[in-house]
């Protein structure tokens, strides 16, 4: 490194440098030692810090999302026609599905009223608007613009319209940071349908998670519905996450249901399993 | 021994990569593109940190690169210490071998940038694999050096519009200054 280095500095001043450099490659470990010890100091300072550039983030953002919109908006008018055939051809479809769902559900609930069944109790949501992302490889989480002031709670599910997107690993006053079901180090216990077969979906950095621990493999099919399987407690139960897909080298991938590319608002489920004991 | 203190040039200097470094950071957390298969951001804060290092070293202290560096870590949920760690390593790197840049044209200063970007996403790479953290794939490394080689351009050219900061060999008339 000194090989460059510029000989009219004063010897002082460079072992000055020398040692605040030192200093500085010392703490740089220190950090990253706390960080991979899951030190809840390091989380506090994260959000804390978020909770004071939030409204820097959003001014500065403004004019790039935007511009994002626009292109967005763009493209979809380009495809506006094919979107409203399939849609024309969707509403046939759900106005066909509405009479049976209708049916079946008051069938449900006679049948629950007779079974006794309890459902989980409290499970409302809360929506966010999403204002910023990781944007590295290292990492895939994203900052939503309501936090514990708005009553989310930490490790709340984050869903859109059309699966789960994550859940809440950061909380501050007025931000919460989700980490994505892509990332490296997202777990979600989840169902197979219809076989019921229970697994965990890791996150591996692909755009399809990976499903490991599954029971009985050769019960499974490509296509097969995957949603969460509320197992722990964490997580309500039956949300869906995607489908299964099945690689060349015989591995179970979810394709998920959310598309992170059409991602701006998600729902944050304040969820309360029903933990009371059946005294009778 | 004398204490310097800091001229107005330099403060001014300092206050305009602060500042710069602020918006480079906020511009990588734009919600673009999220997900895995979305393109990553640009490193927008080690073109600027390469750039100023290059042309105006003394309005990048080592404490201020280590703290953007650090911030931009926590802002976006990356691991803590290792984006800023190898920041200060290039940006010290830089400006200690400014002299051997100034003799040498854009292209190769893009270029040498470039190598010392891909050694430090190694480095990073290793330190992660060393904590036992899955590091990303080869693939997803090589988007991210192609997005940050694609707007080292950029910056360079709008620092030079923005404060006359020229390539690094005839700068020193710059407002932008040390």
């Amino acid at each position: 490194m000194y090989v460059f280095a510029d000989s009219k500095e004063p010897n002082p001043t460079r072992i000055a440098k020398r040692i605040l450099l030192s200093l500085i490659v010392f703490a740089s470990f220190v950090f990253l030692i706390l960080w991979r010890t899951d030190n809840p100091q390091i989380e506090r300072l994260r959000t804390a810090l978020v909770d004071q550039l939030l409204p820097l983030v959003v001014w500065v953002n403004a004019p790039v999302e935007f511009s994002a919109d626009m292109i967005r908006d763009y493209r979809n008018f380009l495809a506006v026609y094919d979107q409203n055939r399939q849609l024309r051809r969707d509403i046939q479809q759900l106005q066909a599905l509405r009479e049976r769902v209708w049916r079946l559900e008051g069938e449900n609930a006679r049948l629950h009223a007779l079974n006794n069944i309890r459902l989980p109790t409290h499970t409302n949501f809360l929506t966010g608007r999403i204002i910023a992302d990781g944007g590295g490889p290292f990492f895939q989480s994203a900052l939503v613009d309501i936090g514990r002031s708005n009553g989310v709670a930490d490790g709340s599910i984050a869903v859109d319209g059309n699966g789960v997107v994550g859940r809440v690993v950061g909380l501050g006053e007025h931000a919460a940071r989700l980490l994505l079901l892509t990332d490296f180090s997202s777990r979600l216990p989840v169902v197979i349908r219809p076989s019921g077969d229970q697994g965990i979906l890791v996150g591996d950095g692909t755009p399809a998670p990976v499903i490991r621990f599954l029971a009985n493999k050769d019960r499974v099919r490509p296509g097969n519905l995957v949603e969460t399987s509320g197992a722990g407690g964490l997580f309500p139960p039956n949300l869906p996450v995607g489908r299964l897909k099945e690689t060349p080298d015989k591995d179970w991938r979810t394709t998920l249901a959310t598309d992170y590319n059409r991602l701006e608002f998600v729902r944050l489920i304040r969820y309360q399993p029903d933990t009371r004991v059946d005294t009778r | 021994m004398t204490i310097r203190v800091f001229s107005l040039s330099r403060l001014h200097g300092i206050s305009c990569f602060t500042g710069f470094g602020f918006l480079a950071t906020f511009l990588e957390l734009a919600p673009i593109g999220i997900g895995a298969d979305a393109l990553p951001s640009p490193d927008l804060l080690f073109c600027l940190a390469a750039c100023c290092a290059l042309r105006r070293p003394k309005a990048v202290p080592m404490p201020l690169v280590f703290l953007l560096g650090l911030g931009r870590d926590l802002l976006m949920g990356a691991p803590v210490g290792i984006g800023a760690l190898t920041l200060v390593l290039t940006t010290v790197f830089l400006s200690e071998s400014r002299s051997w840049f100034q003799k040498r044209t854009f292209w190769s200063e893009w270029l040498c940038c470039v190598l010392i970007f891909a050694a430090t996403l190694v480095v990073q790479w290793f330190l992660l694999a060393i904590l036992f953290v899955r590091p990303p794939t080869v693939l997803d490394l090589v988007q991210l050096l192609t997005m940050t080689a694609t707007a080292y351009i950029p910056i360079a050219i709008l620092l030079r519009i923005l404060f006359r900061t020229n390539h690094a060999r005839d700068d020193h008339k710059s407002g932008f200054a040390s």
